[in-house]
C-alpha cells in the first residue's frame, strides 16, 4: 500500500526559486520585533516532493506564507513558476492545505468545495464533478452534507486536501499535512502525495513528523533560526559510510550466531543484531481492514480512493 | 389578524427568501459564491432568525403604543412614525454588524488565508460579503415593510382603502429664502445710509448681519401690515390643497390666542391661532392646476383686546406650507424604504472597510461615531449660508502659506460636513410618517450619493486597504 517516492521523476525546471530572502516583523511604531528569516535561498523543481524541515519557529510558515503571496518578502527575490507570488495567475496555480484547518464551520463539506472552486473559477460545468471526485478520494462522500464544524480534526483534513486541489494546482503547499490525521490518514494521504508526484506535480511540505517526511520526500531542507542549515536529498542528507544495515528472512539461530562470528572476527563491530518486527502502524491498518470487512459502521471517514482523473489535466512547466 | 400572526408569517417569509437565495444556483463568480457564503453564515449562526425575529416581534407591539381615543390620522402617523425607527435602527445596526463581525471572524479565525490564497479571494471578499449584507438586509426589510403597511390598516379600521391614502407635497414659500441680491442690495442702501457704521465693518460681517436681519423681517408678520407669500409648483395645483401654518407668538405670549386673516386673492378667512399650533386653511377649488398662487396674510393681533401682540415670527422652514396632494402614501413608504435599504448598504460598506485594519469593537464605535455625527442635523446646516463673492477682493494675507493650509482644511471639513448633510436629507421615515410624498428623484439622489459614491469608494478603499495587508500572521503572532 505504501508509495515510496525516490526522486526519479525530478526535472530540472525551477518551479520555486528563493535567494537571500528576509522578513522581519515590526510592532505597530515600524519597530523590528522578530526577523523570522535571514538569508535564505531554495529552488524546488518540477515534479519533486520537497520537505521543509525545522523546530518552532524556524521559519518554515514564514517562508510558506511570502511564497503564497500572504506575506511581504522585507528584501530578496522569490519566484514561484517564474513570477513574483501573489499575482493572481500564480495563485490560481497554487494549491494550499493551512497548517489549522481554518474552514467554515457552518459550511458542508460540499459547499466548502464548491466556495473553494468559485474562487478558483472552476468552470461551472466541471464543479460538480470534481467535487464528487474529491469526495470520494478524501472518504467523505458520505460526510459531504454534513457541515465542517461537525467533522473530526481528521476529516477536516481531509475536506482541507480536497480543497486543495479542487483547480488541479502545479504546485502544492502542504503545511502539517499528517496532523491530526489518524494512521489510516496518513499512510492514505502519503499515498496521494505520492501519485501526484507521479503526476508531475510538485509538492511543498512542511512537517514535524520526520518519519513522514523521510518516506515520501525527494529532497528537504531544514531551517533553523530563519537560515537555511542544510538541503539535500534524502538518501545524501541521512547517508552514513560507517554503517551497513542487513535485511534477510529468518537465517535461524546457528546461522545467525555464526555470521556474527565471522564479521567479528574480521574486526568489524555489530552494532545491532535482533528478530525482525512488524512497525505499529502496520499493526493498526490491518487491525481497521479487519474490522471494515467484518462489517463494523462508522460515522467518520471511509476508505479513500485513488486520486481522480482529473488531477495533472493541468500544464506542468517543462 | 392578530399583530403575532403577522409577526410569525413575516419571519417564514424572511426565512423563504434567504433559503431561495442560498439554495436555488446563481451562475456567478467569486462575488456570488462569497455573498453566499455569507447568507449561510448569517443563517446557520441563528443571526437572521434571532434579529428577524426580534424586528418583528417589535413590530407586533407597536399597537400597544397607541392611544385609543386618539384621532385615527394621529394612530396612523404614530405607527408609521415609531415601525420605521424600529425598523431602520434595528437594521442599520445589523448591516454594520454583519459586515464587521464576518470580517473580523475571518481575519481572527485565519480563514483569510484560505480565502485570499485563492485568485479572486482578495479582490471578491469585500464586494461579496457587501452583497450578501445587502441581500440579508432586503430579506428582512421587505416582510418588515408589509408587516408596518398591514398593521397601519389595522389601527386606523382601513385596511382595504388604506392604498388610496394621499401622500402630499410641501412647499415652502419663496419670500423665506434670502438671495445675495437681496443682501448686497441692503448693505448698498445701510452704507449709504451710515457710512459711519455700515462702512467701517468688516465686509463679511456685514454681510452676516444683513442676511440675518432681512431673514428675521421675512420671517415676521407685523400687526396690521398685509404681507403677500407667493408659492410656486411646476405640477400645477390639485384638489385638497392647504395651507399650512404654525406661528410663534414669541414667549412671552405664548399662552395667548391671535388673529390672522388669509387672503386668496380676493377671499378672505380670519383664522384664530395659538403659539406653536398648527392650523390649516384650504386653497379653493378655483387655483386648481396653478403653477403659481399668492398668499396675502395679516397679523390682527391679540383675540383679547386687553392684550397687544405687536408682530408673530415663522420659526423653522416647516412654519408656513402649502400642501399639495401628490402621489400616494403607500408608494411614499416604499420609496422611503428604497432610502432606508441604500443608506443600510452604506452602512455595510463603511463596517468593511474599517473592519480591514480594525478589529470589532473599534470598528463599531467608529461606525458609531459616524451615525452620531450624521444624525447631528445641527451642524450639519451651519455651513449652508452662501459665501459666494467674499473672494471678490482677496485679501493680500489670503496667500500665506499658512492660510492657504488652514482655508483647505476648513474646506475640507465644510465638504465633509456638507455631505453628512446629505444623510440626514435622506432619512425620510418622518415625512412619510406625516404624509408627506417622498419623491423618486430623492431616491435617485440617494442612490447616486449614498449608494453609489459612498459605499463605492468604501468598498474601494476598503479593497484597496486589504490588498495591501499581510494576512499570514493568523493569531500566532
Amino acid at each position: 500500500m505504501s508509495v515510496k517516492v525516490k526522486p526519479d521523476n525530478r526535472q530540472d525546471v525551477e518551479v520555486i526559486r528563493v535567494r537571500g530572502l528576509r522578513k522581519v516583523f515590526r510592532d505597530f511604531w515600524l519597530r523590528p520585533r522578530v526577523e523570522a528569516l535571514r538569508e535564505v535561498d531554495l529552488t524546488i523543481y518540477s515534479g519533486e516532493v520537497f520537505g521543509l524541515l525545522g523546530p518552532n519557529g524556524s521559519g518554515k510558515s514564514t517562508t510558506i506564507q511570502i511564497l503564497l503571496g500572504l506575506l511581504f518578502p522585507s528584501a530578496g527575490e522569490v519566484s514561484v513558476l517564474g513570477k513574483p507570488p501573489a499575482t493572481a495567475e500564480i495563485k490560481n496555480r497554487i494549491g494550499y492545505l493551512p497548517e489549522d484547518s481554518v474552514f467554515y464551520p457552518f459550511l458542508t463539506g460540499r459547499e466548502m468545495l464548491d466556495l473553494s472552486a468559485s474562487l478558483a473559477k472552476v468552470a461551472d460545468s466541471q464543479r460538480k464533478g470534481r467535487i464528487e471526485d474529491l469526495l470520494e478520494m478524501v472518504g467523505l462522500q458520505d460526510a459531504g452534507d454534513r457541515e465542517i464544524g461537525d467533522y473530526s480534526k481528521g476529516m477536516q483534513r481531509r475536506i482541507g486536501i480536497a480543497q486543495a486541489l479542487i483547480h488541479d494546482p502545479e504546485i502544492l503547499i502542504l503545511d502539517e499535512p499528517t496532523n491530526g490525521l489518524d494512521p489510516l490518514g496518513v499512510r492514505e494521504m502519503k499515498d496521494w502525495i505520492g501519485a501526484l508526484r507521479q503526476r508531475g506535480k510538485t509538492v511543498l511540505i512542511s512537517s514535524h513528523l520526520l518519519a513522514d517526511v523521510e518516506q515520501i520526500c525527494d529532497r528537504v531542507s531544514i531551517l533553523y533560526g530563519g537560515k537555511v542549515q542544510t538541503t539535500g536529498s534524502i538518501e545524501q542528507i541521512l547517508a552514513r559510510d560507517d554503517r551497513t544495515l542487513w535485511v534477510t528472512s529468518n537465517p535461524g539461530e546457528d546461522l545467525l550466531a555464526e555470521a556474527r562470528r565471522q564479521i567479528e572476527k574480521s574486526g568489524i563491530e555489530v552494532v545491532s543484531m535482533g528478530p525482525g518486527s512488524r512497525s505499529l502502524e502496520d499493526k493498526f491498518l490491518e487491525t481497521v481492514e479487519a474490522a471494515r470487512e467484518s462489517g463494523e459502521k462508522t460515522t467518520g471517514a471511509g476508505i479513500g480512493a485513488k486520486l481522480p482523473a482529473f488531477i495533472g489535466q493541468s500544464k506542468v512547466p517543462r | 389578524m392578530t399583530p403575532f400572526i403577522l409577526a410569525f408569517l413575516a419571519w417564514v417569509m424572511m426565512a423563504l427568501v434567504v433559503q431561495v437565495a442560498v439554495r436555488v444556483p446563481v451562475p456567478g463568480g467569486a462575488v456570488v459564491a462569497i455573498s453566499r457564503t455569507l447568507l449561510i453564515e448569517i443563517w446557520r449562526r441563528g443571526v437572521l432568525p434571532i434579529c428577524g425575529g426580534i424586528l418583528f416581534l417589535g413590530l407586533a407591539m407597536l399597537p400597544w403604543i397607541l392611544d385609543d381615543s386618539s384621532e385615527e390620522s394621529s394612530r396612523l402617523q404614530t405607527i408609521l412614525d415609531y415601525g420605521q425607527i424600529w425598523i431602520s435602527s434595528v437594521l442599520l445596526l445589523l448591516s454594520m454588524w454583519i459586515t464587521s463581525g464576518s470580517l473580523a471572524d475571518e481575519i481572527v479565525t485565519g480563514r483569510m488565508r484560505v480565502l485570499v490564497v485563492h485568485r479572486h479571494g482578495k479582490s471578491a471578499l469585500l464586494p461579496g460579503k457587501w452583497l450578501g449584507s445587502v441581500l440579508a438586509i432586503l430579506a428582512l426589510l421587505v416582510p418588515a415593510t408589509a408587516m408596518l403597511w398591514m398593521l397601519s390598516g389595522q389601527v386606523v379600521d382601513r385596511s382595504t382603502d388604506l392604498f388610496g391614502e394621499p401622500a402630499y407635497e410641501l412647499v415652502q414659500p419663496q419670500i423665506m429664502e434670502v438671495s445675495r441680491e437681496e443682501v448686497e442690495s441692503y448693505v448698498a442702501l445701510q452704507k449709504l445710509e451710515d457710512p459711519a457704521g455700515w462702512g467701517a465693518l468688516d465686509r463679511d460681517k456685514a454681510y452676516r448681519i444683513a442676511r440675518s436681519r432681512i431673514e428675521r423681517l421675512s420671517h415676521s408678520l407685523v400687526q396690521g401690515v398685509p404681507m403677500d407669500y407667493h408659492f410656486q409648483y411646476p405640477g400645477g395645483l390639485s384638489e385638497g390643497a392647504v395651507l399650512e401654518f404654525r406661528p410663534s407668538l414669541g414667549r412671552l405670549h405664548r399662552s395667548e390666542r391671535a388673529r390672522l386673516r388669509v387672503q386668496f386673492d380676493g377671499t378672505s378667512k380670519d383664522v384664530v391661532i395659538r403659539n406653536s399650533v398648527r392650523s390649516q386653511v384650504e386653497v379653493p377649488d378655483r387655483f386648481r392646476g396653478d403653477q403659481e398662487i399668492v398668499v396675502t396674510m395679516e397679523f390682527l393681533g391679540a383675540v383679547s383686546e386687553e392684550m397687544r401682540i405687536p408682530s408673530m415670527n415663522w420659526n423653522g422652514s416647516d412654519a408656513l406650507l402649502l400642501r399639495i396632494q401628490e402621489g400616494s402614501l403607500l408608494s411614499s413608504l416604499i420609496r422611503s424604504q428604497l432610502l432606508l435599504w441604500i443608506r443600510c448598504g452604506f452602512v455595510a460598506a463603511l463596517g468593511l472597510m474599517v473592519s480591514t485594519f480594525l478589529g470589532l469593537p473599534v470598528a463599531t464605535l467608529l461606525v458609531l461615531c459616524f451615525f452620531i455625527a450624521a444624525a447631528g442635523g445641527g451642524f450639519a446646516g451651519a455651513f449652508d449660508e452662501n459665501h459666494e463673492g467674499s473672494h471678490s477682493h482677496p485679501d493680500p494675507r489670503d496667500q500665506e502659506p499658512s492660510r492657504v493650509i488652514i482655508d483647505l482644511l476648513a474646506g475640507g471639513g465644510e465638504w465633509i460636513v456638507g455631505q453628512l448633510g446629505d444623510w440626514n436629507r435622506h432619512v425620510t421615515g418622518s415625512r412619510v410618517a406625516a404624509g408627506e410624498n417622498v419623491k423618486i428623484a430623492e431616491v435617485y439622489s440617494g442612490f447616486t450619493r449614498i449608494g453609489l459614491i459612498w459605499a463605492g469608494l468604501a468598498l474601494l478603499l476598503g479593497t484597496w486597504i486589504n490588498s495591501r495587508k499581510e494576512h499570514g500572521l493568523g493569531v500566532d503572532r
